[in-house]
């Protein structure tokens, strides 16, 4: 009898486990075709990359310290939360609270320090409709700002799941997907700081 | 047993440790040639090949350390599917630039973003026979040629 009950109980382990595998594999997917919004923004800020019209020219706008600062700061949000997976498979919650938390200030700190460029060049009359250089700078630039938003909401979201049901299967699957979104945000993050601005930088 | 193996397909320190280092570094080398000025000899497309190649190298980097796509048991079906993404993502942002470039060149040519030389040259003789107009128009500064340019493709 207790034999049954505990291949029932890793039957039922197992079938978590698969349905888990199977959502983060679903979520890469979605991910992947997130990429491919992002390809066209590129393509777009590609095409008008010189069509600055007679509005302000990037290279005089564009400070590379600054946005050294929020590449680093992305980049050290991603290693965190690289710790935090780690944790998460050690099973261990209040590692994961720890580095979760680091991770949150880290993009926190990323979207204030994006937030503040962007009111800078509106205003120097970097609008987006000055021309067709600072429309798709806009467009690409502010659709990943939102994306680190909306991971800093669902980060927050994480918080009030891991309070309450700690870690179980669900929330075991839902930081993998979360890992995937924040990993995926960081690698956009390297297009954006070499075609917007170090090659803009440099033209 | 499948908590065993979910445990031996966990992230390590160590590999996240390795991802970040050679994300430091790529990422300090892109900024460096551009703050300290390394390539300031270079031709323009070494130098797009130069950050297009570190920018490259470090996506892979962050894919294979931080995103573990080639480990666990669907190892085979995250690589298909990111080579799908690459190859889609090449098609997208390559195929827009190759093709905009030609319809720039060969259809707004006259809108000021490629100015090329020998064309103006040979539409200012041109339009210089067909419309009679006097030497000092025809040696007009470029933005009249485009004009006349625009008005020959009318015809």
């Amino acid at each position: 009898m207790s034999d049954i009950a505990i291949n029932t109980a890793h039957a039922m382990e197992e079938e978590h486990h698969d349905e888990g595998r199977v959502k983060v594999y679903g979520f890469l997917v979605y991910i992947l075709q997130d990429l491919l919004l992002f390809a066209t923004f590129f393509a777009t800020f590609l095409v008008f990359a010189g069509s600055y019209d007679a509005g302000p020219f990037p290279k005089q706008l564009i400070s590379l310290p600054f946005v050294m600062v929020e590449t680093f700061l992305l980049l050290f949000s991603s290693i965190t939360y690289g710790f935090a997976m780690v944790q998460v498979h050690r099973s261990n919650l209040a590692g994961v609270r720890l580095w979760l938390a680091i991770t949150f200030l880290l993009g926190l700190g990323f979207i204030c320090m994006e937030v503040y460029e962007f009111a800078e060049l509106i205003h120097e009359g970097a609008v987006w409709t000055a021309s067709a250089y600072w429309s798709s700078f806009f467009a690409l630039v502010s659709t990943h700002g939102i994306h680190v938003t909306f991971g800093l909401i669902w980060m927050a979201c994480m918080f009030a799941h891991l309070s309450r049901k700690g870690l179980n299967a669900h929330n075991k699957t839902r930081l993998a997907c979360l890992s995937i979104f924040w990993h995926f945000l960081d690698i956009v993050w390297v297009g954006v700081f070499t075609v917007v601005y170090l090659m803009g930088a440099m033209s | 047993m499948s908590m065993e193996t979910y445990e031996t397909h966990g992230p390590s320190v160590g590999k996240y440790m390795i991802g970040f280092i050679l994300s430091v570094i790529l990422t300090l080398l892109a900024f460096g040639a551009v703050m300290l000025g390394w390539l300031d000899g270079w031709s323009l497309n070494l130098k797009v090949a130069y950050f297009a190649g570190l920018a490259i190298i470090q996506i892979a980097v962050q894919m294979i350390f931080f995103l573990h796509l080639g480990e666990g048991p669907d190892a085979k079906w995250n690589i298909t599917s990111v080579w799908f993404t690459v190859f889609c993502v090449f098609i997208i942002i390559y195929g827009t630039w190759w093709t905009m470039q030609h319809l720039n060149y060969q259809v707004m040519g006259s809108n000021g973003r490629v100015a090329v030389v020998d064309q103006i040259q040979q539409l200012r003789s041109v339009s210089a026979q067909e419309t009679n107009l006097s030497e000092e128009t025809a040696a007009a500064p470029a933005d009249m040629v485009s004009e006349q340019e625009e008005g020959l493709n009318r015809q």
